[in-house]
């Protein structure tokens, strides 16, 4: 993924619908909200793993960015700039609260029964259910060893695929150091889900 | 590109997964992990873990959660640059 143009709605520019937003038209900053809204979200449940801080965590992110937009320039693309402010009101809320136990998978079974466990095919029998529930907790819990530096530049490298470039703006770091946090990371993950990959060799 | 050695690996699997390698280290590799079943498998691992970590945090925001942003988007002045 890029963080690059619109997506979605229009032909009009992330950055031209914040500089409308800027100058006070509402409805601009409400067509940027739809088409970030699931990245946003999506990148605060990666960083978070529980769904109600990523609900918490994605509406302050726009909220602080529509109070913000007026000292958005376009210094640099809109969506990384968004990023940075999701980015740092998860990083924020992950070291000043006790962290949430992981609920129930249940939220996310639909859409991942939909591209099956291991790649493409739609889950067809109660096993294979079982199979990709069992999947999908393992997946999150080894997320959730990983120290919330490591896990954010997993996420943003490797989920959100961004460039080891805008990954490392957002986190404040050099490329190089986003490059080694990322590889250490896969690495535990390898280690933790060992099983799961030999079973997909 | 000459012949990669095991411990060259590692430092070229981030732009592997990105698909970011140049032609010559990427055939480089390709070439090694061809021989070398530890190095294989790292190289899989590392293309795979990516689709199954994203395949299980694949969510969208809850429909409610927009409409109270929605919302509370309506009220909410915003600052002045």
């Amino acid at each position: 993924m890029t963080l690059a143009g619109p997506t979605t709605e229009s032909a009009t520019s992330d950055e031209a619908l914040a500089d409308d937003a800027r100058r006070g038209a509402r409805n601009a900053f409400v067509v940027l909200v739809a088409r970030y809204r699931d990245r946003i979200y999506r990148l605060a449940f990666r960083m978070s793993r529980n769904a109600s801080d990523a609900e918490e965590i994605a509406q302050d992110t726009f909220l602080h960015a529509h109070r913000a937009i007026g000292s958005f320039h376009g210094e640099s693309r809109f969506g990384t700039w968004l990023y940075r402010i999701a980015v740092n009101e998860a990083l924020m809320r992950q070291r000043s609260a006790r962290r949430r136990p992981l609920e129930s998978i249940d939220v996310l079974m639909p859409r991942f029964a939909d591209v099956g466990a291991t790649g493409g095919d739609q889950a067809e029998s109660a096993d294979e259910l079982v199979d990709a529930k069992r999947v999908i907790r393992r997946v999150r819990e080894a997320l959730d060893e990983l120290d919330a530096d490591h896990r954010a530049a997993l996420v943003l490298r490797d989920l959100e695929e961004l460039s080891a470039e805008d990954a490392a703006d957002i986190l404040g770091i050099s490329a190089e150091a986003l490059r080694q946090r990322a590889h250490r990371a896969r690495m535990k993950m390898r280690v933790m889900l060992a099983d799961i990959l030999a079973d997909r060799a | 590109m000459s012949e990669l050695r095991c411990d060259e690996c590692p430092a070229l699997l981030d732009d592997c997964a990105a698909g970011t390698l140049p032609d010559d280290a990427r055939r480089a590799l390709e070439a090694h992990v061809a021989s070398c079943e530890r190095c294989a498998r790292l190289v899989h691992d590392y293309l795979v873990l990516p689709a199954l970590v994203r395949r299980a945090t694949d969510v969208q925001m809850p429909y409610e959660i927009e409409l109270r942003l929605r919302r509370l988007l309506a009220g909410t002045r915003r600052r002045e640059p």
